[in-house]
């Protein structure tokens, strides 16, 4: 399924609460100040609730940036623009 | 919701719609919330709000302690986004992971220093007992026993430990089953598990909670058995210690936000229903009253059930009426001679049937009922008259009907608008007083004279001092109390309490009764005494009995007391808020002058003398002496 790239940057930008200019291919729990391990889990239940899809145990643990999110949701069938 | 902020504050919105206003922001995302109740819409929200000023929230700030022995962190957004809507500034306070009994025992802790509202006391049972709930067949009996009480000691030991240090409303859970039987299809034919343990816990918890005022049950052993879809999130369990899925988290954070709500005196009065294709199907206009859908046949019975639940509603104290776009004659008929009809024309307090716009209606009910606006749930079937009554009565909740009458009943049960915290006699009389109140006042348009009309009533009044069986009718008044409260300090029931041992408090009441009704207790004031002053801290009255002196008799029993005790001088407060304009100048009335003067406070003086105050004559008062 293919599905606008805004959605994910709408998404991560309301899970940690910045603009969605500031969600971009550099976005990583390394770069962003808010990505804690608080918000990592509210990220999960976020992006799940958006895609309608369950992650696997070691998906959840994968998606460290905004890059491995992208590949991530492919293997859901979920292709960004 | 949300005034503007003055200073430059950081602009942003975060769904990229440009520089929107922040307090824009902040209600489009609460719309947004409405429309998706998503666990990602209050995240929005919740961010949102850590960038608003708390100084836009009309009702100050509301501060909420959040004790768990789990990460219970994904809860928070939801708890705060509740409190948020109810027009207070959440502020949080969250334990450390697991240190629930350091956090209360101790009292030099960051819980004591926090000064909280409302404690939410959360625990989980895998955390707490591990060996019961994942080892439970190799437990002895005796081991077994001794892991109950443990259970049940650490419990009675937190609550305890709480009540004596602060009279916060404390919120503990019960315990949801376990996801799977101990034994198989033996579970069913075991003395001793799983189960029955968790059954027999929720019990003791329930016991546990009557000894102490102002510690309310959530119960979670219903809400896991009533939610659809999955209630734990194993994967969040083991890597984070987090159980509570996506779906769970909204609905127990709303679980919370009804009893926030109920706490804040925002729970609603009234309930204003549409008729057609609302309590039956069909329009009786065009059907007739043989045509119009309601029986014990679908989809007839789908509007039995609907009427039953409204009729539970209003056994709660729930006022009910009716607005409708019809011939007033035709509908009447139906609650007159249809025999399938549950709800009969006596439970409505009053209604407007007429050809109207249902917002002006709606506001007549107000007026007629002397309820405020906001104490308002509309209920219709119509797109069009839902949104015309939101837009021009957005104070009123507006619950709008899908086409399928069968979800009817849950829409009404799952929303919580009208959950309170206790249910008093008076909630279950209301409905009976509040049509005796329509009685009253075609009596006073037909008496001469409003002394005449007062006579004619055969007003009866009680008043003295609150004893402990009162309290929580004298709660619950200072909770509900808008327009005719001078000072709108809300109590709890162990405020009041600690109020009743205080040898410088004295705390009155007074109770109503007519020859149409009895209506219970309405009024209350706190007299602080303070020689040779005594303050009248607190002084109000439910808005139903307005216009009957009983405001007068109350105030002359404090005069009339505080003499006896030889004070000569009476100090009142009045505090403004947004409801209460109406009692402003209640001291100047009676004689009092006014001291102090500001914008939001002001403070009367007044001489006790010589002359004994007197009660209006037409009215019989009884006192109560306690001292």
């Amino acid at each position: 399924m293919k599905t606008d790239s805004n959605r994910l940057k709408k998404v991560m930008a309301e899970v940690f609460g910045v603009k969605e200019e500031d969600i971009n291919q550099n976005t990583s729990v390394d770069t962003l100040e808010n990505w804690t391990s608080l918000n990592h889990m509210n990220l999960i239940l976020a992006l799940e609730e958006e895609f309608d899809i369950s992650l696997s145990e070691d998906h959840t643990i994968e998606i460290l940036n905004y890059p491995l999110i992208v590949e991530i949701l492919k293997e859901y069938n979920i292709e960004l623009d | 919701l949300l005034g503007e902020r003055k200073n430059n504050y950081k602009l942003l919105c975060f769904s990229g719609t440009g520089e929107l206003k922040l307090s824009t922001c902040f209600t489009e995302a609460l719309k947004r919330l409405e429309q998706e109740r998503s666990y990602k819409a209050y995240l929005l929200c919740s961010n949102v709000l850590k960038e608003v000023d708390p100084e836009n929230f009309a009702k100050g700030s509301f501060s909420l302690a959040v004790l768990s022995n789990y990460t219970i962190h994904p809860l928070i957004p939801v708890l705060q986004v509740e409190i948020a809507q109810l027009d207070y500034y959440p502020q949080i306070f969250i334990s450390n992971y697991d240190s629930v009994a350091s956090e209360i025992l101790d009292a030099s802790s960051s819980l004591h220093s926090f000064k909280a509202d409302a404690i939410i006391l959360s625990l989980w049972l895998e955390n707490l007992t591990p060996k019961l709930a994942n080892q439970f067949v190799s437990l002895s009996i005796s081991e077994l026993d001794s892991e109950i009480n443990h259970i049940l000691t650490f419990i009675g030991d937190m609550i305890k430990g709480l009540r004596r240090k602060t009279v916060a409303r404390i919120f503990l859970n019960n315990f949801p089953l376990l996801r799977y039987n101990s034994f198989g299809i033996l579970e069913g034919q075991q003395n001793h598990n799983l189960k029955n343990t968790i059954g027999k816990l929720n019990n003791e918890i329930f016991k546990i909670l009557q000894n102490y005022q102002d510690v309310y049950l959530v119960d979670y052993f219903s809400l896991f058995a009533l939610m659809e879809g999955p209630t734990i999130d194993n994967r969040l369990w083991h890597m984070n210690r987090a159980p509570l899925s996506r779906n769970m988290l909204i609905e127990m954070g709303r679980e919370y936000g009804k009893f926030f709500r109920a706490l804040t005196g925002k729970t609603k009065k009234c309930l204003v229903l549409d008729c057609d294709n609302t309590l039956w199907g069909g329009i009786v206009g065009e059907d007739g009253i043989k045509g119009i859908k309601i029986g014990k046949e679908y989809p007839g019975s789908c509007y039995q059930e609907f009427q039953r639940e409204i009729l539970n509603l209003h056994n709660r104290g729930i006022i009910l009426a009716l607005c409708s776009k019809n011939n007033e004659e035709d509908i009447l008929e139906i609650f007159d001679s249809h025999p399938e009809m549950i709800l009969k024309k006596e439970n409505f307090a009053c209604w407007k049937i007429n050809w109207e716009n249902k917002a002006s209606n709606i506001e007549k009910i107000s007026e007629e009922l002397n309820i405020d606006l906001d104490s308002f749930v509309f209920v219709d079937d119509s797109q069009f008259e839902c949104d015309f009554v939101r837009d021009l009565l957005p104070q009123v909740s507006v619950i709008q009907l899908s086409s399928n009458p069968s979800s009817y009943v849950e829409k009404l049960r799952t929303l919580g608008l009208f959950d309170a915290l206790s249910l008093s006699e008076e909630d279950k009389k209301r409905n009976q007083m509040y049509r005796s109140e329509v009685e009253r006042k075609k009596a006073k348009s037909t008496s001469a004279s409003y002394e005449e009309y007062l006579k004619e009533l055969n007003i009866f009044i009680e008043v003295g001092l609150v004893d402990t069986i009162k309290i929580p009718r004298i709660s619950q008044l200072t909770q509900k109390t808008n327009q005719f409260n001078l000072t709108t300090q809300r109590y709890s029931e162990g405020e009041i309490e600690k109020f009743l041992a205080n040898e410088n408090k004295r705390l009155f009441y007074t109770k109503v009764s007519d020859r149409i009704s009895e209506i219970g207790i309405v009024g209350f004031a706190i007299l602080d005494y303070d020689y040779p002053t005594a303050k009248i801290e607190t002084f109000l009255l439910s808005c139903r009995v307005l216009g009957r002196k009983v405001e007068d008799v109350l105030l002359k029993k404090i005069m009339k007391t505080a003499k006896k005790q030889g004070f000569t001088r009476l100090i009142g407060i009045y505090n403004r808020t947004k409801k209460n304009a109406q009692v402003e100048l209640f001291y100047q009335k009676y004689g009092f002058s006014n001291i102090i003067q500001t914008t939001e406070y002001s403070e009367w003086e007044y001489f006790l003398e010589e002359e004994e105050p007197k009660y209006p004559p037409y009215i019989r008062v009884k006192e109560i002496e306690k001292e």
